[in-house]
């Protein structure tokens, strides 16, 4: 890497150990989820009496719709690191505020998934099987919740900062956690909601 | 130890950020566990706060020279020449 | 290291679209094909596999900066874990050894 060609957020000694740090924490964060995983897969047929996953209470259309909500708000903050390299704050911006808002849509048709579960009757304590799921889908909602709140405040600093070595470190690692979320939504929406509609 | 070896030292500066969190986190939970909602978000509070100041603190931290190094070395051993 | 380049972000676009694809694939495969149920879980779990590749390649650059290797070793290194918790406690779990 020659000096001219290196992003701004890699410029300081400082911001390449963040940036590695982060990494670090997402390799944590990996088997976090994992440990979710796993005792979600072992209490999947502990339904108790109550629902029973699959066909019971998941709805497709309203999956689908919080996937690619999730996608392409993923496809947005990259778009956004895109603009920030080219020095473009008003499209850096933009696109945060794009990711930021089908993320806060994501939220909404998560909460509403929510709702929808508990009035068929399967809350946190129905059974192994709901308090698996509720756990797994709760921890990833917290993480979006979390990344909002998180990326809004980002803003403010970019905003009154403009595109600094400080402020694009800050943003860039944001942006690879958005990544990650959606990485843990696909597994989520392959061996959760798939694997439970079909088998 | 050769003076030449000697690098300046990174040190962190001072903060209440981390202390204020670990304390409001452990709190929240122990709240949350026993489902003590009203008392969680207030405890939550402390989360809020600690996270906002911290992301708006800008301070790198400071480097030690190597002559304030060398000096502490010095006292440390005992060897005052 | 083209990602900072002005030229327009194809790689990205290139990310989106398979993901969308692929998404739409595994609906398709799951709901309209008659493979038995673990046949599928096998295509859909590769599909999702290859899109979390998608993700790590040309959405976050994991190759890229100083320590682009060291941050390669480590996701494998704790994809590695996930898989051994997540087998091990559904093999633990699952074949009697709990019960002894």
């Amino acid at each position: 890497m020659t000096s001219h060609t290196t992003p701004l957020e890699y410029k300081s000694h400082q911001s390449q150990m963040n940036i590695l740090g982060f990494w670090v924490f997402l390799g944590a964060e990996i088997v976090l989820f994992a440990t979710l995983f796993a005792s979600y897969f072992v209490l999947e047929h502990n339904t108790a009496g109550g629902p029973g996953g699959g066909a019971d209470i998941f709805v497709l259309k309203d999956v689908l719709i919080e996937t690619f909500l999730l996608l392409t708000s993923s496809f947005t903050s990259g778009l956004a690191i895109h603009a920030m390299r080219n020095h473009d704050k008003k499209g850096l911006l933009l696109w945060m505020i794009a990711t930021l808002l089908l993320g806060a849509g994501f939220l909404f048709m998560e909460i509403n998934e929510f709702l929808h579960f508990i009035h068929e009757g399967a809350t946190i304590q129905t059974s192994g099987f709901t308090a698996g799921l509720f756990t797994l889908l709760g921890t990833h909602g917290a993480h979006v919740t979390f990344g909002i709140i998180w990326i809004s405040l980002l803003l403010v600093q970019l905003v009154r900062r403009g595109i600094t070595e400080k402020t694009s470190s800050k943003l860039f690692i944001a942006s690879l956690y958005w990544h990650f979320l959606d990485v843990v939504w696909i597994f989520i929406f392959t061996f959760v909601y798939l694997k439970g509609m079909v088998m | 130890m050769k003076k030449a070896d000697l690098k300046p030292v990174h040190m962190p500066s001072n903060s209440w950020t981390p202390i204020v969190l670990a304390i409001a986190f452990g709190v929240v939970g122990f709240f949350l566990v026993f489902e003590w909602f009203t008392l969680a978000i207030i405890a939550s509070v402390g989360i809020v706060i600690g996270l906002v100041a911290n992301t708006f603190d800008y301070n790198d931290g400071y480097h030690i020279p190597v002559d304030e190094l060398e000096k502490e070395e010095r006292e440390w051993r005992g060897d005052l020449k | 290291m083209s990602a900072h380049t002005s030229r327009f972000p194809w790689n990205l676009l290139v990310g989106f679209v398979l993901s969308i694809a692929l998404t739409l694939l595994a609906v398709f495969v799951t709901f309209y094909t008659d493979f038995s149920s673990s046949v599928i879980l096998w295509i859909i779990g590769a599909f999702a596999i290859f899109q979390a590749i998608i993700q790590l390649f040309m959405f976050m650059h994991v190759t890229e900066g100083k320590e682009g290797i060291i941050n390669v070793i480590n996701i494998v290194n704790s994809m590695i874990l996930a898989l051994i918790i997540i087998f091990g406690t559904i093999w633990v779990l699952t074949s009697g050894h709990a019960a002894m």
